[in-house]
């Protein structure tokens, strides 16, 4: 492959805020996306901003009590569009966007005194902050119940179901007293309606498959450094292969086929920094980016079995650094192959495009 | 140009994303409206009941907490240590030579924790002893995959792999075990057995399939490494041991004498004269003239007593070696101890007073007559045995012309000689045949520059590559050579035969042969001209051929106008092909 037959990552618009960015990811079916903040460590926001001509442009605003950590759409259905959140307080909420037919924001926390709303779902799942939030069967038939899982610094996995209020269906922790902090969690495995596992990862760097029809720890593993963020390629269907990111610059992806639990591991070095994320292409699963110091596109590859390889590979396709500071927050388009969203340390969304996708 | 047309792809790539990003958005927008104006209809898909409740329903259990350990290493060390526990277990019955039991132990240490070889290596013990050698070599295997350096896996698989029949994978893991571990006897001793099984086996394997020269050769060559360890121990004094590897050599290849010839020297100094003169007679019957095994066998009868045959060996000795000292005072002390003077030795007694004059006229007693009178002599052919004959190359010698002159005179004399010596009219008739034909070779000789070559030319074959038409067109080195090799060529077989490695000054000196001795001689050229502009790459050579080329190919065409044979149309298009 030629340098020019290299996917290019191109920053179509960025746009700087004023507060630290946590979180930014995509409100399917629009050109719209989500970003939470915080101004003090008090005081949350949230926006909303649009793609006008190509051009990041903030649509909504909001300013909360509690800061928000961290949101995904998995659990909801397209037509409704629930995001559900994890905070700094460890509370789990999950919020309409629209009401009615207006295109307003109904992020409020508790009693907002200006709309009198509060979110369709709220409960305080954990003690401390929310690390990391994972949905499934939002929009998928067939796979399951849709259900949130809750990653926290108080050491629990909680799984949630939408429709059981207060109480969480599945709990995941620590034997005895010494709690790790959750620092990611995943869905997988969920192709259908009984099948499903959850995977937690730690800040000591302990990855764990928790079988949630069996109620049973799967598959465990450990890596070198904490872990800081887990994507199965795909969650609905049988799980293929598990990527994660942590400190010190290592990607691991574990091929998670049926193999009798156990799953071989790539690693690969990029650099001594931080990977914030690594997120699969939702149009191609071998297609994923890991962002950190800088964003780093990779192709993954099939072990061949004629020549009787137990891994397969990893090629890199491009790599970009495209900010002063770390990205800490990236996110596909589900709706646009190689467009992104992502935030980074320097207080600055960028729109990215990615070409030339189609072509891997 | 291509790396500019691919940046201009680049930047258009680049400018259709931002257009598609641009059509994307409003057609998000316009199905986001659609989405929110749509009215909610409550088609809700089945959705499995909540997950506690369908648990409560199944199973009762209202504990829905999965408990984990953190502590990884607590969960290994535990696991370790019930593996190594089933280990012990599995060790004991081992012990108790109990293999069936012991097995299962293993397993369970191997499923506890599967990263020890030991565990591995000890069941493929068990194995072995139960004579499961398949599973045996698998888990040897996977042991050495986890420790490769582990020597009892590779002792173990050896075995395993020998009972398998695989006899050469099995010695490739003795000798890394022994690599491994130099010293372990134990290793060694079944090194030692599995080479001679495999030795066996070879040589079983032969002499059942063919008795072919192979074994023998095989056997001869172990004969003589056995005969070598026996010279060793010969050297050391140790007769008996040496005796032993003697007679292995002979079982093993019983048409050297000299290995029986070395048993009798080792029974001679054990004192047992009986078997000496057995083996001699041995060596005698394959080698009359062993000098060595005569004397041996006079040895051992002069020990047991009988003089009168030890005084005849010793005789025979002297004949065959009348330098030898040894044997002559053997002979002189035994004639004494005779006290007979057969009437040969009368003169033998004299010679042993001074040899050297003696010894002479002994010689030449024995060849004299054979001399010739020609000045050269006759070379008795020697009766000696492979083993015996010298291991050094022949020489050659080497052959200088002479005259004519000289090689006649030398002839003639030859000839002379031959009536002199009273040959036979048949004998000499051959050699004047001889003489003839020598005579004609220098004839030849004498005109070598003018005719070797066309010898050479016509004798060549058309080439059917361009290798083998280069390699001989440079051999030819004048003109005329190369028109008469160009002559035997089919111009129509150039293209196949050059194909696409026409050298340019091939293609020119081609072109010069052609346009001097074929215009000369007055021979076609069109075929050759018609062969070139079919070969791959003449285009390029055409492109690039020089001045002289294209003066040779223009005097080519003129000459060609001269000639009716070649129909004008198609002279017409070769010459635009050939000068545009």
């Amino acid at each position: 492959m030629n340098d020019f037959e290299k996917p290019f990552i191109i920053v179509l618009s960025d746009k700087p805020v004023s507060y630290n960015i946590y979180s930014t990811f995509w409100i399917p079916c629009s050109a719209k996306f989500i970003t939470f903040g915080s101004q003090t460590s008090t005081n949350g926001i949230v926006q909303i901003h649009e793609v006008v001509d190509g051009k990041i442009k903030l649509f909504q605003e909001k300013h909360l009590e509690k800061t928000l950590k961290c949101g995904t759409f998995g659990a909801s259905s397209l037509r409704n569009r629930h995001v559900a959140t994890g905070d700094f307080f460890g509370d789990l909420n999950i919020w309409s966007l629209y009401r009615k037919k207006a295109l307003e924001i109904y992020f409020c926390y508790y009693r907002d005194l200006e709309n009198s709303f509060t979110p369709i779902y709220s409960v305080q799942g954990h003690k401390e902050v929310i690390n990391d939030i994972s949905g499934v069967a939002g929009n998928s038939v067939g796979c399951g119940a849709p259900e949130i899982v809750t990653g926290s610094r108080d050491g629990y996995v909680k799984v949630w179901d939408p429709r059981q209020k207060e109480k969480p269906v599945a709990i995941m922790e620590s034997i005895d007293n010494i709690k790790r902090e959750c620092w990611a969690v995943a869905f997988g495995n969920s192709y259908n309606s009984q099948e499903r596992v959850v995977c937690a990862g730690y800040d000591n760097g302990d990855i764990k498959m928790f079988d949630l029809r069996t109620m049973t720890l799967r598959w465990e593993t450990t890596i070198a450094n904490g872990l800081c963020s887990l994507e199965f390629d795909r969650n609905d269907i049988k799980m293929n292969k598990l990527l994660a990111t942590g400190l010190e610059g290592s990607i691991y992806i574990f091929e998670t086929r049926d193999r009798n639990n156990d799953f071989p591991c790539i690693e690969k070095k990029i650099y001594r920094a931080t990977i914030w994320h690594g997120k699969h292409l939702p149009q191609n699963r071998e297609i994923f980016v890991t962002c950190g110091k800088s964003l780093h596109l990779f192709k993954y590859h099939y072990c061949d079995e004629i020549t009787g390889e137990r891994k397969g590979s990893i090629e890199e396709l491009q790599h970009t650094d495209i900010s002063e500071q770390s990205i800490n927050s990236f996110d596909w388009s589900p709706d646009k192959i190689g467009l992104a969203v992502c935030s980074s340390f320097d207080q600055t969304i960028r729109l990215l495009c990615c070409t030339q996708l189609h072509l891997h | 140009m291509d790396v500019r047309k691919k940046v201009k792809d680049n930047v258009e790539n680049i400018q259709s994303m931002y257009r598609e990003v641009i059509n994307w958005e409003k057609e998000m927008k316009r199905k986001e409206n659609c989405l929110l104006q749509s009215k909610v209809v409550h088609n809700e898909k089945e959705v499995p009941p909540v997950r506690t409740k369908l648990r409560k329903e199944n199973t009762d259990l209202s504990n829905e907490k999965i408990v984990n350990a953190f502590n990884k290493n607590t969960i290994d060390k535990e696991k370790r240590e019930e593996s190594l526990f089933e280990k012990e277990l599995g060790n004991e019955f081992v012990k108790q030579q109990k293999w069936l039991e012991a097995i299962p132990h293993y397993t369970n240490a191997i499923n506890c924790f599967s990263k020890d070889a030991t565990f591995y290596c000890n069941r493929a013990y068990c194995f072995l002893q139960t004579a499961k050698y398949k599973e045996a070599e698998t888990d040897c295997t996977t042991a050495l995959q986890i420790d490769p350096q582990y020597v009892k896996a590779y002792h173990r698989r050896a075995l395993a792999l020998k009972e398998l029949n695989q006899l050469k994978e099995a010695h490739e893991n003795l000798i890394k075990a022994l690599e491994l571990e130099p010293n372990n006897t134990r290793i060694k001793q079944d090194k030692f057995k599995l080479e001679k099984v495999m030795t066996d086996r070879v040589s079983s394997k032969m002499t059942l399939e063919t008795k072919s020269e192979a074994i023998k050769e095989s056997n001869k060559n172990l004969a003589y490494v056995k005969k070598e360890k026996g010279n060793i121990y010969v050297k050391k004094k140790e007769w008996a041991v040496a005796i032993e590897y003697y007679t292995e050599a002979c079982k093993l290849y019983p048409d050297d004498p000299s290995f029986y010839l070395n048993r009798a020297l080792c029974f001679l100094k054990t004192n047992e004269p009986r078997k000496t003169i057995l083996d001699c007679i041995r060596v005698l019957e394959l080698d009359s003239n062993n000098i060595k095994a005569y004397y041996r066998r006079a040895l051992a009868n002069e020990s047991l007593g009988n003089y009168s045959k030890a005084h005849d060996d010793f005789l025979m000795a002297f004949k065959l070696d009348p330098t030898d000292q040894i044997i002559q005072e053997n002979l002189i002390k035994i004639e004494k101890n005779l006290g007979i003077l057969p009437e040969e030795n009368v003169n033998k007694k004299s010679l042993s007073n001074n040899t050297s004059a003696n010894l002479n006229t002994f010689n030449k007693r024995i060849t004299g007559e054979k001399f010739l009178a020609v000045g050269g002599y006759f070379v008795e052919p020697l009766k000696k045995s492979a083993h015996q004959l010298s291991k050094k190359p022949l020489q050659t010698i080497k052959i200088s012309d002479k005259n004519e002159n000289t090689l006649k005179s030398a002839l003639e004399e030859l000839n002379v000689s031959d009536k002199k010596s009273g040959s036979t009219k048949e004998n000499a008739d051959p050699n004047k045949s001889f003489v003839k034909s020598v005579q004609m070779n220098f004839s030849e000789s004498s005109s070598i520059d003018e005719n070797y070559i066309e010898i050479d030319v016509d004798s060549l074959l058309p080439p059917k590559t361009s290798m083998q038409f280069v390699s001989t067109w440079n051999k030819l080195t004048n003109s005329k050579m190369r028109y008469q090799y160009l002559k035997k060529i089919d111009g129509k077989n150039f293209p196949s035969i050059f194909k696409e490695a026409l050298e340019s000054y091939i293609f020119s000196e081609i072109l010069e042969i052609l346009s001097s001795e074929f215009i000369k001689a007055g021979e076609s050229v069109y075929k050759y001209l018609y062969g070139f502009s079919k070969v791959k790459r003449i285009s390029a050579l055409l492109l690039f051929a020089t001045e002289e080329d294209n003066a040779y190919i223009k005097t080519l065409f003129n000459y060609m106008n001269h000639s009716n044979d070649i129909p004008q149309n198609e002279l017409a298009s070769l010459r635009s092909f050939y000068l545009p």
